[in-house]
Order: C-alpha cells, then sequence, then structure tokens
C-alpha cells in the first residue's frame, strides 16, 4: 500500500512538471532583453518588459505597421463577442424547440445536433472556403463569425436542451394559461431562469472563438483582419523569428481564457460527456 | 418532457419555426459542405467533368498515402497512449489522499487552457535545434542533442507528445469524473475481501470503467483525426512528409496549390472511417 502511494505520488509530480515546465519557460522567454538569435536561460537575469512593449506599440515595417498586435487584439474581441452573441440567439429557440416541443422529427433534429458537434469542421474546410467565398464574406468579420458560431451552435443547442427539459412544467403551463405565446415564455421565464447557463456557454463560445485557427487561417486574406493565433504565426514565418515578442504576445493571449476556465470551470468540461459519465 | 402547445399543427409549425435557426446553420455548414465536397471532387482544377479519376489517383499519390498512415499512426498512438495516461492519472487522483490536491488538479488544467497557436509556438522554440533549451539541456547533461522538429523519425514522437501533452487534462477531468461516480462501498466491500489497489483496479475500476473509456476513446479518435493547429504551427507537415496527415495534405492542396477538387477527395476517402466511428460512437451513447 505504502509502496503504490510513494510510486504514485512520484508519477503524479512528474506529471505536474512536464505540464508547468513549457509554461514557465515560455514566461521566462518573454522577459528576455534581446530580440532575435538568443540563447534561452532558466532564469533570465535581466528581466525586462520590453517584449511586451515592442509587441503592442512597436513598428514591425511594411505589412504590418505599427501596433500590430492592438489590432489583432481588437480583431479578436470583435469576432470573439460577434460569435457570443449569434451562438446564443440561435441556440436558445433552437434548444426549447427541441427540449419542450414534441414534433415530428424533433428526435432526428436532436441526433442531427449530436452529429453535428461530434463531426471535426477541418474535414469540410474546402466548401467552407467556397461557400463564404462565394457570398463575398472572405477578410470580413462576418464571414468568420457566421463559420464559427456554425460549429459551436451543437454544443450550446445540447446543454441548454438539458437545462430547459428540467425547468418545471407547471412554471410554463401556469403562463400558458395566462395566455402568453412561445416567444413571451422564452423571454420572459425561460431566460431569466437560464441565467448561468447562459453566462456559460457564452464564455464557451467566446474562448472557442478566441483560440480558432483554421477557420481563421482559409477566411482571411489581408493581416487587418487576422485574430491573434493569425498573427502570432504569420510572424513565425520571416527571417528571424522575434520568439521573446512572441512569448510575450501568447502569455497575454491566454490570460482570459484562462480567467474564464478558473471562473466557470464546472461548466467548461461537460457536453455531451456529462451523460456518458452518469450512465 | 411535456409539450406546452396543444394544438397538433401550430406544435409543428412552432416546432420547426424555433428550431430554423439551427437547421439554416445546419444546411448551410455541414449539409451542404458535405454534399459539395462530394461533387467538388469530380472536377478537375480547372473545374472540367473527371468522375471519379481523383479517387483513382489518390490511391497511387504517394504523399497522400503516406498522409494516410501518417494519421493512423498519430491518431493511433496520440489518442491510446493519452487515454492510458489519462485513466493512470484518473485513479491515482481518486486513490491517492494528498494535500494540495485541488490545487493540483486546478494547476494541472493549464496546458489544456492555453490556447492551441501559443501552445505550438512555445514547443517549436523549445524543441528547436540550434536553440532550443531542451538541447542546451541535453548538452549540458553530454547527451547528444535532436532534430525534434526537423529529423523525420523524432518529428512524428515530438508532434504526437504535444498532442498528449495539451489533451491529456480534458480527459483526465472526465475519466476522474467517472472513477468518482463508482460507489465508495464497492471499494470497501473490495478491501475487506483483501484486495491490493492492483488488484481493485483489475476487478472493480476497469470493468465499471470499460463504456465511458470506449466512448472516450472513440470520441478522441474523431477528435484528433480533425486535428491541424498543432501539426501546421510545429512543422507544416515536414520534414519530407514526415507529419503530413490528411488535413495539413489537404489544406496545402486546396489553399497553396488551388486544387480544391482533389484536396476535398482527400478528405471524401476518409469520410466512411469517421461515418462509422460517429455511428459507433453514438450507439455507446444511445447504451
Amino acid at each position: 500500500m505504502r509502496v503504490t502511494r510513494t510510486v504514485g505520488l512520484v508519477l503524479l509530480t512528474t506529471l505536474l512538471f512536464i505540464d508547468l515546465f513549457p509554461i514557465y519557460l515560455m514566461f521566462v522567454t518573454s522577459l528576455t532583453p534581446e530580440r532575435y538569435a538568443f540563447f534561452p536561460k532558466l532564469i533570465e537575469t535581466r528581466p525586462s518588459l520590453v517584449n511586451y512593449y515592442e509587441g503592442l506599440f512597436g513598428f514591425f515595417g511594411g505589412y504590418l505597421g505599427k501596433g500590430a498586435f492592438v489590432m489583432f487584439f481588437r480583431n479578436s474581441l470583435i469576432v470573439g463577442l460577434g460569435v457570443t452573441a449569434l451562438a446564443l440567439a440561435v441556440s436558445i429557440p433552437s434548444a426549447y424547440s427541441l427540449a419542450r416541443i414534441k414534433y415530428r422529427g424533433s428526435r432526428l433534429l436532436s441526433n442531427m445536433v449530436l452529429v453535428s458537434y461530434i463531426i471535426p469542421y477541418s474535414f469540410l474546410m474546402v466548401p467552407i472556403f467556397v461557400e463564404i467565398n462565394a457570398y463575398g464574406l472572405v477578410d470580413t468579420y462576418l464571414g468568420m463569425v457566421l463559420a464559427e458560431t456554425a460549429f459551436l451552435v451543437p454544443y450550446c443547442i445540447w446543454i441548454f436542451r438539458e437545462y430547459f427539459a428540467s425547468i418545471p412544467t407547471e412554471i410554463l403551463e401556469s403562463a400558458r394559461v395566462d395566455g402568453a405565446s412561445t416567444p413571451r415564455i422564452i423571454s420572459s421565464i425561460i431566460i431569466p431562469l437560464s441565467v448561468s447557463p447562459i453566462v456559460a456557454l457564452g464564455t464557451y463560445a467566446f474562448v472557442s472563438s478566441w483560440n480558432e485557427f483554421l477557420l481563421v487561417l482559409i477566411l482571411s486574406s489581408s493581416a487587418d483582419r487576422f485574430t491573434v493565433p493569425l498573427g502570432l504565426y504569420f510572424l513565425l514565418g520571416g527571417d528571424q523569428v522575434p520568439w521573446g515578442m512572441l512569448m510575450a504576445m501568447s502569455l497575454m493571449f491566454s490570460v482570459p481564457p484562462i480567467v474564464f476556465y478558473y471562473a466557470f470551470q464546472k461548466y467548461m468540461v461537460r457536453g455531451i460527456m456529462a451523460g456518458a459519465v452518469k450512465g | 418532457m411535456s409539450s406546452t402547445d396543444t394544438k397538433p399543427t401550430s406544435v409543428v409549425v412552432y416546432g420547426y419555426a424555433l428550431a430554423s435557426p439551427f437547421i439554416i446553420f445546419l444546411s448551410l455548414f455541414l449539409l451542404f459542405p458535405l454534399a459539395y465536397e462530394v461533387f467538388i471532387s469530380l472536377f478537375d482544377a480547372q473545374f472540367q467533368f473527371i468522375g471519379s479519376e481523383h479517387l483513382r489517383r489518390l490511391l497511387v499519390d504517394p504523399a497522400y498515402t503516406q498522409s494516410l498512415t501518417n494519421t493512423a499512426l498519430y491518431v493511433g498512438m496520440g489518442v491510446n497512449l493519452k487515454m492510458m495516461l489519462a485513466l493512470f492519472l484518473a485513479n491515482a487522483l481518486n486513490a491517492i489522499e494528498f494535500r494540495g490536491k485541488r490545487l493540483y488538479k486546478a494547476l494541472i488544467m493549464i496546458p489544456w487552457v492555453i490556447p492551441i497557436v501559443p501552445s505550438a509556438l512555445n514547443f517549436r522554440w523549445m524543441l528547436d535545434a540550434d536553440y532550443g533549451i531542451i538541447n542546451q539541456i541535453l548538452f549540458g547533461l553530454g547527451f547528444p542533442p535532436g532534430g525534434w522538429l526537423i529529423q523525420p523519425q523524432l518529428a512524428m514522437s515530438s508532434v504526437i507528445f504535444i498532442h498528449i501533452w495539451t489533451n491529456l487534462p480534458f480527459w483526465s477531468l472526465i475519466l476522474l469524473s467517472g472513477v468518482q461516480s463508482i460507489p465508495v462501498d464497492l471499494y470497501d466491500a473490495v478491501r475487506v475481501d483483501g484486495a491490493g489497489s492492483w488488484h481493485t483496479f483489475r476487478h472493480l475500476t476497469v470493468p465499471l470503467m470499460r463504456r465511458l473509456y470506449l466512448i472516450c476513446t472513440v470520441l478522441s479518435t474523431v477528435w484528433t483525426m480533425g486535428d491541424f493547429a498543432i501539426i501546421w504551427v510545429l512543422t507544416k507537415g515536414g520534414p519530407a512528409n514526415a507529419t503530413q496527415i490528411v488535413a495539413t495534405n489537404a489544406y496545402r492542396m486546396a489553399f497553396e496549390f488551388g486544387d480544391f477538387g482533389y484536396a476535398g477527395s482527400m478528405f471524401l476517402l476518409v469520410l466512411p472511417i469517421l461515418a462509422i466511428l460517429v455511428i459507433l460512437l453514438l450507439k455507446l451513447l444511445k447504451e
């Protein structure tokens, strides 16, 4: 028993070290005063914030100009907020329909929600590009928002559906007797009762959009529409890679997901697994 | 679940009307793209109809067949190693009591919480053959440095490692909630019978966790088949196609060489495997 415990603790410690060492190095690299071609250290003896300043306000030359990352962060924020709003607007009524109304085809629709949640959208990158291009929406915020929303909606519907189905029928029936229409029931009863899943799924949608790489890669063609991941990736392509600055921007970029994750932890790791775990 | 609307026709109309935003997105971004992928695979880069010519070409295209074996290797190794580690981690966290366990559980999630592009960039810098810290440390300890991302034999292992590093926390947490749902009485009963921890694991945890483990493995297989960003940022499928998977290969065909039909057919050939896995998963979830 004691031997098992010791072995277990040693392995757990090793795993924690492997998990955190790269993050620590990211932080150290971001504090390096040199711009290019330096040997990374385990401890930075002359820490400097120059990479943070340069990344946000520095001059990047021709194609990117001044303050490139301020622009990338702004784009990430615009697309993220757009995706959040649209994903909630689409998934709340749809989830109400699937949770509270029984009609021919509702089971098929529920299955389609599950299938579209599971299928990896990278398999559809060619048709998605062709489609967004046909609408003239390549290199626009709207194009990215539409495509990203499409792949977040299934997860949101799935969670909302489960939640809406658990709202007691009597509450809805009494509103119905008072003559309230379905849209009214949704806006004045369902939504006020669902504040916590709305906040959690809104956050989930925002973070997913914030982290998205592939869809922005295929749907943006100019630097003024790049989100932060694309900006980081773009700078990797130069002759000399400014690693210190890339790591500084990477860390700043990672702050919102980290904060949101720890604030809404219990909602973040669920989804279809919630049902699977119970069984 | 009960319906709140009563009249049959209005029920159907209301049901579909409220679900219409989802139906529109489903049609535009799943059903239409799937149909279009089939359609476009029948045409060449100049949009001349060529029928099944692309599928025939794929079977003898060495870059494509290599991307198939690479995908199988990446997914097979990545998913299974990750799941075994996740099962170990979940069990260890459930069975061993130690101080700071809550903090430990919060800290090991960080690789999953950090966005994938920053993580991949960081590993690219750490594993750099000339400047990377890993080679510096190895050199300092008297070991030979490695071309982690530029040597074909090593690159695939590096990419698989980074896949596991990023995704292990998520699956550990899922499996942990599964292990925790096993009633404590059962553990006590087995322990009274004098079973050691290995025996408990083998005869209690394994049979009870089987279904969840299987669901997680299939779901993770499907998602890992769709991985793109990790490999694209780390190696772009190189060196010499050593880490080229179907998704990165098709991306290059479509967006670097402009052959959409051929790129679409690359996905089309893998789609049946994906479909089988999705059906299997739906069956498992409904059991």
